[in-house]
């Protein structure tokens, strides 16, 4: 049973990664692989705050990272506002890669590749945090709330704004947009956000190390938007606890010998290209249009 | 007195000298057309003049104030307009939420404030009715929810000249607003500048049917490579130097 709560933690926490990713480059079409940059973030930021402080409590933390986050995605956003599609991902990606290089390096602070472990168990609002199921109703609390903010931003004239900058950003423009405080602040949203579930996750696991944060797992987190449904809200939950699960599911597969983790890592990526080939929008579009 | 002026435009695009020392000014109301054979420099004119691209040389002004990026007024509200050549929709969204995107409106903290509910529903109601109206008005017997992909390219012209007109900008500058129009759709249009202007706006348009030019422009400015052939009233474009610009 804590095997199972403990996959549907981490599958609320990969929803709450893709959902904000989702917003950035689904719908505003800005397509980030830094999200994992500032998950990591979030999480040392969290790591650090518990250390200093014993028995931390949890929304102080959130708030402190994700404030911090919001302030450290202005090094991306503002020299990418004039960036789009290709070079913007090559930019996103300058800024991981120096990200990584600074947990793998600032080892005063993060200890290096090791890693922090001993995380301290959090408080929220003076109870404490300490078996799996707390966590789950605490990440699943969170990814709904941040769900029902998605929803919102979408179906009112912010929503018709981040369509707009996607579509054409000139024309958008040319109409008196301010696009180029929507693409900061977007940015600043989707950093926040996974900040946030950084938090989350430091305070559960109670070790990180800066292999949890690197590119690949930005990769991970876009390959969870576009197979779950980019365009969509449900879309990315969809994908985040397909590709959070399969993972999991693999484990159980009978492979022997040491070529099991290759082998694990070769179906994961196969079953990405099938859900691709007969899903090009996406997992949860395809339920959409069968409705 | 001068809305619109821009002195020693300049803009090279690589080893293409687009405009070559430009000072103009204009006054509201009034409809100049701005033409010139291919390549002579009037889009990038016009997009030096939104705010769309800044030019390597020189300065635009507007009100008396030099102006930088989408020039705003002193109340926040959109100075300039304009639509494109070809026809720059959101094709994947309704015609109404295209001409939302303008609207004066919905623009800047009011963003923020629709997310976050301070906004009242009469407000966004409002501005829905006036979208519609104004819908109705320029591009009749198009549905508000329709698909802007799926209306015909002709309505799809009047829809961008609506969604400029939804911004209530005091300059609108319009690039080719009749290429590609059958009869109908081009005396609309001319009918919709001559209406603009009567309502107070300086309309500035590109043009090259002198013709039609000659039956909406108060003034014209004819270009060629860059520089100013001609200015003056529409009988300029009579004159021996812009029949050579045209005809070679």
């Amino acid at each position: 049973m804590d095997y199972f709560i403990h996959v549907l933690v981490l599958a609320a926490i990969n929803g709450m990664l893709a959902l904000s990713l989702a917003l950035l480059a689904g719908h505003a079409g800005l397509i980030s692989l830094a999200h994992a940059s500032f998950f990591g973030f979030g999480a040392y930021g969290a790591a650090l705050i518990a250390l200093g402080v014993r028995q931390p409590d949890l929304a102080f933390t959130a708030l402190a990272c994700v404030v911090s986050a919001a302030a450290l995605s202005l090094f991306v956003s503002i020299p990418c506002t004039r960036l789009s599609g290709d070079y913007l991902v090559i930019a996103t990606l300058g800024f991981q890669t120096i990200i990584t290089s600074l947990f793998n390096n600032m080892r005063s602070v993060t200890n290096g590749p090791q890693g922090v472990a001993g995380i301290p168990l959090p408080r929220l609002f003076g109870a404490h945090i300490t078996e799996p199921w707390q966590f789950l109703v605490v990440a699943m609390m969170t990814t709904s709330g941040l769900y029902l903010i998605v929803t919102r931003i979408l179906n009112t004239a912010a929503g018709r704004l981040l369509h707009a900058l996607r579509a054409d950003e000139t024309f958008t423009r040319s109409l008196g947009r301010d696009t180029f405080g929507t693409k900061v602040a977007i940015f600043a949203f989707a950093a926040g956000v996974a900040a946030l579930a950084g938090v989350i996750y430091a305070h559960y696991i109670t070790f990180i190390d800066p292999g949890t944060f690197s590119a690949s797992e930005s990769i991970v987190l876009l390959s969870m938007v576009i197979a779950g449904g980019a365009g969509s809200v449900t879309g990315p939950l969809v994908g985040a606890l397909v590709l959070t699960l399969v993972p999991e599911a693999l484990r159980f597969v009978g492979v022997p010998g040491p070529t099991t983790a290759a082998i694990r890592q070769m179906l994961y990526g196969l079953l990405l290209v099938a859900v691709m080939l007969a899903r090009p929008s996406g997992i949860h579009s395809s339920w959409q249009r069968r409705q | 007195m001068t809305l619109l002026a821009c002195e020693g435009i300049a803009k090279r695009f690589g080893d293409t000298q687009a405009l070559a020392g430009i000072d103009l000014g204009f006054e509201q109301p009034a409809t100049v057309g701005l033409v010139g054979p291919n390549g002579a420099g009037k889009t990038t004119l016009i997009n030096i003049l939104a705010g769309l691209l800044e030019p390597d040389k020189g300065m635009v002004f507007v009100d008396g104030k030099r102006v930088r990026r989408v020039p705003r007024g002193m109340d926040g509200g959109l100075i300039v307009a304009r639509t494109f050549q070809e026809t720059r929709l959101i094709m994947d969204a309704a015609v109404l939420d295209n001409i939302l995107l303008g609207c004066r409106s919905q623009r800047g903290m009011n963003t923020v404030r629709s997310i976050l509910g301070i906004r009242t529903e009469p407000r966004e109601s409002k501005d829905i009715a006036y979208c519609r109206e104004l819908l109705a008005a320029i591009v009749p017997g198009v549905g508000a929810l329709e698909y802007a992909g799926n209306i015909s390219y002709g309505q799809q012209k009047l829809l961008g000249l609506a969604c400029c007109i939804a911004t209530e900008a005091h300059i609108l500058l319009l690039d080719e607003p009749l290429a590609g129009l059958d009869p109908t759709y081009r005396g609309r249009t001319i009918d919709l500048i001559r209406t603009l202007r009567a309502q107070g706006k300086l309309v500035i348009f590109i043009e090259h049917d002198l013709q039609a030019v000659r039956a909406m422009a108060d003034s014209v400015i004819v270009l060629g490579e860059g520089a100013i052939i001609a200015q003056g009233a529409p009988l300029v474009l009579d004159s021996s130097e812009v029949l050579e610009a045209y005809l070679g």
